[in-house]
């Protein structure tokens, strides 16, 4: 078993875990985490098929997960923020004073 | 799955009938794609790498990702960086632009770990993301890397409660639309001098990717400091409360 | 590259939006935001029509392409203009241009203008930039302009409401660009090139392809909100500004659509089937009925129109199984790009669906803005009598309900038209009875709201609002010229077919 081929099955794994891990979890901080996971599952299996043969790489996968990664952690900061904001919202001790 | 946004309940799943279903479609999805990469699909044998090997000498860096990132793909480049004003924008407070950039405020009770940190560790990131800049250019490295780097340099100053950054301040708000509205600028200049959209000239191709990264290092380095804050009450500041301000 | 041509003016409209978003991020001041954005909006709406004129010259050849940086499709970024795409520009550009002076006078005085406007611009950026796109991943990108944008205008409001929506809408737009993603890190792992024509080139029927089209379906389905996944749609539409309602509803759903087309009889067409097609079909006759339905049951004026966007999204489905038959008897080769895979009736009727349901809805909307401004209140049961009190915006309503029923005159009653001679054609007649019966649903929810509106006895139990007066004439003038252009479109059918189908003589209407 080759390297690559580890590194495409555990970002496919991390895919699922990560879409399991939308549909059944909770609490709305777990399923972004489970969205950034199913991100990095992709980002893993772009890195593994970049490196297809052997000793040179293709460096536009790279590049594709250096971009998605910046749109992966500008996507999950709006997430969170309009989280705390329903949070404080919800939680009368934290608010804002009207 | 996102009918009921849920801020209180912590616990394990809920729903377990439902849960089960969907585990048996995703496993079974996640199998036919399992299987389609282990089964005898060859993959396409060099991707864009002949390609990029044969243009490299012409692009003006070294570091071939960096080519593909700010030349051969710069228009991607260039939306992402305007994906990440999106959020700024959606987070910013609404204005209080009459007060500067940085204040300084007079805080009693030192503590003495952190500030150390900032004091030995602050300059000593700073010179690393700006070498990560330079570097960029030849091997792992660029403006992405750079600017991560100091926002984390931020956020630790930020963190004692010393440094007060305004972020809706005209000059934060210039620092952060610069690296995008650089990017633009270079871009619809190239379409004047070269006659196509973000054709660099080879001659100059290394020293307009630099400048480019150079402000989009800023733009990414403000703007992520600016999303942290408006994610934490940083204690004693204040800043989440002005969270809101307008409404 | 000396003389004009339309593609040379591709780069124009993705960053002069960009511009315009810098420019009300950088301006703090909102005194004079509106009128600068309204020129910024005439400025791209001239561009739009000086690029669609001279498409519309350059018959010669089916779509225009300008390479970004000289580099060329497989290691650039190619940006590509066919016929359905100019007309999604096009669309794009008119309605930029009402909505945003719709939006000026909205957000007058406003201190969430500030916000409002760069936000706003980044969303017509990311659309004009999707529909130019002609790289698998660059569209990925775009996507996520859109979402994220989108998001963040939902939550504009800053109710408890409001940002629920939006994250709800948030969360669903980022899991269906993750499976967006999945799918062209499988083609370009097969194909080796992320551009769509190359792609379309080398796809053929196997494995990877249909797994990367179905990844794209799920992903683009979740975006779209076709019937069982629409739960997300309703409250973000309903709970945002009018004025971002109205482009929610209008293209940013489009958009999706128009990706989801694009692949499905473009990029991978070798790849999809006849069953597969059945099943969209199948969704979409569902979210017919279900969203009018829903629609009929709402209590809320912006939740009905939500439901009835859901319905009528329903429809464009249905191009699916027709397209897919035209195909089948046809004789036509699957791996051309340019454009022929993606004509017949049956995808007229679908486009021509999309630009009719994109006016009519969203002069629906920002009609049924202005009844809330005047009424204070979204609930259906205070619009009793209110005919009276806003007979334009009554009348905007209603012309905009004609076309979503299909009554003749108008842009719907052409594209319901088309969507049931295809059906009969090809021998799908099933169809023509969901067609049928969701006319009828949406006579009966709109009915039910105009019924009301007319119903002037006065029953003392009802609160006596005080009604205001709209604080600007623009706000129904621009409603009243996008209903205008609902009717219009309705006599003027052939030339958005041409439009979207060139060299195509048009012809059976």
């Amino acid at each position: 078993m080759s390297s690559e081929l580890l590194y495409s099955l555990t970002g496919l794994g991390l895919f699922a875990i990560g879409l399991l891990g939308i549909v059944v979890a909770g609490h709305v901080m777990r399923k972004i985490l489970a969205l950034n996971i199913m991100g990095i599952g992709i980002f893993m299996l772009l890195i593994a098929i970049a490196k297809q043969d052997g000793s040179f790489v293709d460096p536009v996968p790279h590049a594709m997960v250096l971009t998605g990664i910046v749109i992966a952690a500008a996507g999950t900061a709006l997430a969170l923020n309009l989280m705390v904001r329903l949070h404080r919202m919800s939680d009368p001790k934290q608010g804002k004073p009207k | 799955m996102f009918n009921q946004i849920d801020l209180e309940y912590n616990g394990p799943v809920n729903d377990p009938k439902a849960s089960w279903l969907i585990t048996l479609c995703s496993v079974l999805g996640f199998l036919i794609v399992l299987t389609l990469v282990l089964l005898n699909y060859d993959a396409h044998n060099a991707g864009l790498r002949p390609y990029v090997e044969g243009s490299l000498s012409s692009s003006g860096v070294t570091n071939p990702v960096t080519a593909v990132l700010l030349n051969f793909r710069a228009y991607d480049t260039l939306l992402e960086i305007a994906v990440l004003l999106i959020v700024v924008i959606a987070v910013l407070p609404l204005r209080n632009s009459k007060t500067s950039l940085v204040r300084c405020i007079e805080v009693t009770n030192h503590d003495l770990v952190l500030t150390s940190l900032q004091r030995w560790l602050a300059p000593a990131v700073l010179m690393f993301a700006g070498y990560l800049l330079w570097a960029g250019a030849t091997q792992p490295g660029g403006a992405f890397q750079a600017g991560a780097l100091l926002a984390g340099a931020c956020v630790l100053m930020f963190q004692t409660g010393v440094y007060r950054v305004n972020y809706t301040s005209i000059m934060a708000r210039s620092l952060m639309a610069c690296g995008l509205a650089m990017f633009i600028a270079v871009g619809l200049a190239l379409i004047w001098f070269e006659g196509s959209l973000l054709k660099y000239p080879q001659d100059y191709a290394g020293v307009l990717i630099l400048l480019i990264e150079s402000g989009a290092t800023l733009s990414i380095a403000i703007c992520l400091a600016s999303l942290y804050s408006s994610l934490i009450d940083i204690p004693g500041t204040g800043h989440a409360a002005t969270f809101e301000s307008g409404s | 590259m000396t003389s004009l041509s339309s593609s040379l003016l591709l780069p124009i409209i993705v960053f002069l939006p960009l511009i315009a978003a810098l420019v009300g991020f950088i301006l703090s001041r909102n005194t004079f935001q509106g009128q600068l954005n309204v020129g910024f909006a005439f400025v791209q709406f001239l561009i739009v029509v000086l690029m669609t004129i001279l498409f519309l010259d350059e018959q010669s050849y089916q779509s225009a392409v300008y390479q970004i940086g000289s580099w060329g499709a497989p290691l650039g970024i190619d940006l590509v203009v066919d016929g359905f795409s100019i007309l999604m520009i096009g669309l794009t550009g008119l309605l930029t241009l009402i909505l945003t002076i719709y939006g000026a006078a909205y957000y007058a005085d406003d201190p969430k203008s500030l916000r409002f406007w760069p936000l706003w611009w980044l969303l017509i950026a990311g659309l004009n930039a999707l529909f130019v796109s002609g790289d698998a991943f660059n569209i990925y990108v775009c996507l996520e302009i859109i979402g994220l944008s989108a998001a963040a205008l939902v939550a504009l409001q800053s109710t408890r409401a409001s940002l629920e929506a939006a994250l709800r809408y948030l969360l669903v737009g980022l899991l269906g660009s993750l499976f967006y993603l999945m799918a062209i890190a499988i083609l370009y792992r097969s194909h080796g090139t992320l551009d769509l024509a190359q792609i379309a080139a080398s796809s053929g029927n196997g494995l990877p392809d249909q797994v990367a089209m179905i990844l794209i379906t799920i992903g683009l389905l979740l975006k779209i909100a076709l019937f069982p996944l629409h739960f997300w749609l309703p409250q973000a539409h309903a709970n945002a500004p009018t004025p971002v309602s109205a482009i929610l509803s209008a293209l940013v759903v489009k958009a999706s659509l128009y990706v989801l087309i694009k692949f499905w009889f473009e990029v991978l067409s070798g790849s999809t089937t006849f069953g597969a097609s059945q099943v969209l079909g199948v969704l979409g006759g569902i979210a017919i009925v279900y969203g009018s339905w829903k629609a009929f049951r709402a209590t809320q004026l912006k939740v009905l129109i939500a439901y009835s966007t859901v319905a009528q999204l329903g429809y464009i489905f249905l191009l699916f199984p027709l397209s897919e038959h035209a195909a089948n008897t046809s004789s036509f080769s699957g791996s051309s790009f340019s454009g022929s895979s993606f004509s017949g009736s049956a995808s007229q009727a679908a486009i021509y669906f999309i630009v009719a349901h994109a006016c009519a809805k969203a002069a629906m909307f920002l009609s049924a803005g202005n009844l809330i401004l005047s009424q204070g209140s979204g609930d259906i049961a205070q619009l009793k009598g209110i005919a009276t009190r806003e007979p334009l915006n009554v009348l905007i309503f209603t012309i905009a309900g004609v076309s979503l029923i299909g009554l003749p005159p108008s842009a719907g009653f052409i594209a319901k038209w088309l969507l049931l001679t295809t059906s009969i054609e090809s021998g799908q007649w099933w169809w023509v009875l969901v067609v049928l019966s969701g006319g009828l649903l949406a006579a009966m929810y709109l009915f039910k709201i105009l019924s009301l509106a007319f119903d002037n006895t006065l029953d003392d139990g009802a609160v006596q609002r005080q009604p205001k007066a709209l604080s600007s004439k623009l706000l129904t003038s621009s409603a009243l010229v996008l209903a205008l252009i609902t009717l219009a479109l309705g006599f003027n059918a052939e030339f958005i077919l041409n439009i979207s189908n060139p060299p195509v003589g048009v012809s059976g209407i």
